[in-house]
């Protein structure tokens, strides 16, 4: 048996992808939603449907795509990411759209899926639970998520912008929502 | 001998920023409880770069099948007793300045993780 091994390591024609080799060891599902704003946008990656591994908003400044392509480029990479989540061109601001078709072209490149969900079915998942407003839904995700309790904006007045924290919490939910009907 | 030598350039997925966000901690102040100058080091490990060291203190662990506080025996103690020191230090500093709910959470968090290595210290005085 021990021989048969090295005999299978050793054998020349048998080469070691290192590639193939981390994909055998990480079996874990990591998606990545990001939700865009005039700023910039809003991350959060999920691994497994369970955990978060990292959150957090990136200001792109003046809607730079080679900012944008460059920051999205190092968390499909170093995070491993198999599939990217957001929120689709439909309603939103020119330069959001032009941005969201720079995300598939940079998803296409690295053989990620990425798959769109409108604000509709966010509503949809979430107004059961008796949040209709964002801030609602932030509320109820700190709850279910208390790492990203530090997160959480002060209720915004209405003569107030919105806080550029909240697209981590609007990215939140465009995952759970995504997992929720998944399931 | 062997040809398939783990490239050291090579960027290594690991939790090490995942670990930190969840205690409030910044970069700097991990580095201060880890002794260091500047926060570089922390920097560079939780972008999966220059994690030399830590892979051979791995590669050790696997070859003897042994955990690294049984082949480095005197080490965790060591470590643990300054970085106790470094966290009473820490935590007065931070409770001199103004307690918003961030320094609150940091502080909470160092309280534990000083009563988690305190306990830790009997399990290896057992040892």
């Amino acid at each position: 048996m021990r021989l048969q091994l090295i005999s299978l390591l050793i054998s020349k024609n048998m080469k070691i992808n290192n590639e193939k080799l981390s994909t055998l060891i990480l079996d874990k599902e990591r998606t990545l939603s990001i939700s865009l704003t005039y700023r910039g946008f809003g991350f959060l990656i999920f691994e497994n449907g369970k955990t978060v591994i990292d959150w957090g908003h990136a200001s792109v400044f003046n809607h730079n795509p080679e900012i944008f392509e460059k920051r999205i480029n190092t968390l499909i990479e170093y995070n491993q990411v198999e599939s990217v989540l957001s929120y689709s061109t439909h309603r939103r601001p020119i330069q959001i759209q032009n941005n969201i078709c720079l995300l598939k072209k940079i998803c296409k490149r690295h053989g990620v899926k990425v798959k769109f969900l409108t604000s509709k079915n966010v509503a949809d998942v979430f107004e059961p639970f008796g949040a209709y407003t964002k801030y609602q839904r932030a509320r109820l995700i700190v709850g279910y998520l208390p790492d990203l309790s530090y997160k959480l904006p002060p209720k915004r007045k209405p003569w107030q912008g919105e806080d550029m924290r909240m697209s981590i919490f609007d990215a939140a939910c465009l995952a759970l929502s995504y997992l929720y009907t998944k399931r | 001998m062997c040809n398939n030598y783990i490239r050291m350039n090579e960027k290594i997925f690991n939790y090490t920023k995942t670990c930190r966000k969840k205690t409030g901690l910044s970069r700097k102040e991990v580095a201060y409880l880890f002794g260091m100058k500047s926060d570089y080091f922390i920097c560079k490990t939780e972008q999966g770069n220059n994690i030399s060291a830590i892979y051979r203190a791995i590669a050790y662990q696997i070859l003897f099948d042994k955990k690294i506080d049984m082949i480095f025996a005197e080490l965790p103690k060591k470590v643990g007793l300054q970085i106790i020191k470094r966290i009473a230090k820490l935590s007065i500093e931070l409770e001199t300045k103004h307690q918003s709910a961030a320094t609150k959470r940091k502080l909470k968090f160092l309280d534990a993780a000083a009563i988690n290595i305190a306990t830790n210290f009997k399990k290896y005085e057992n040892k």
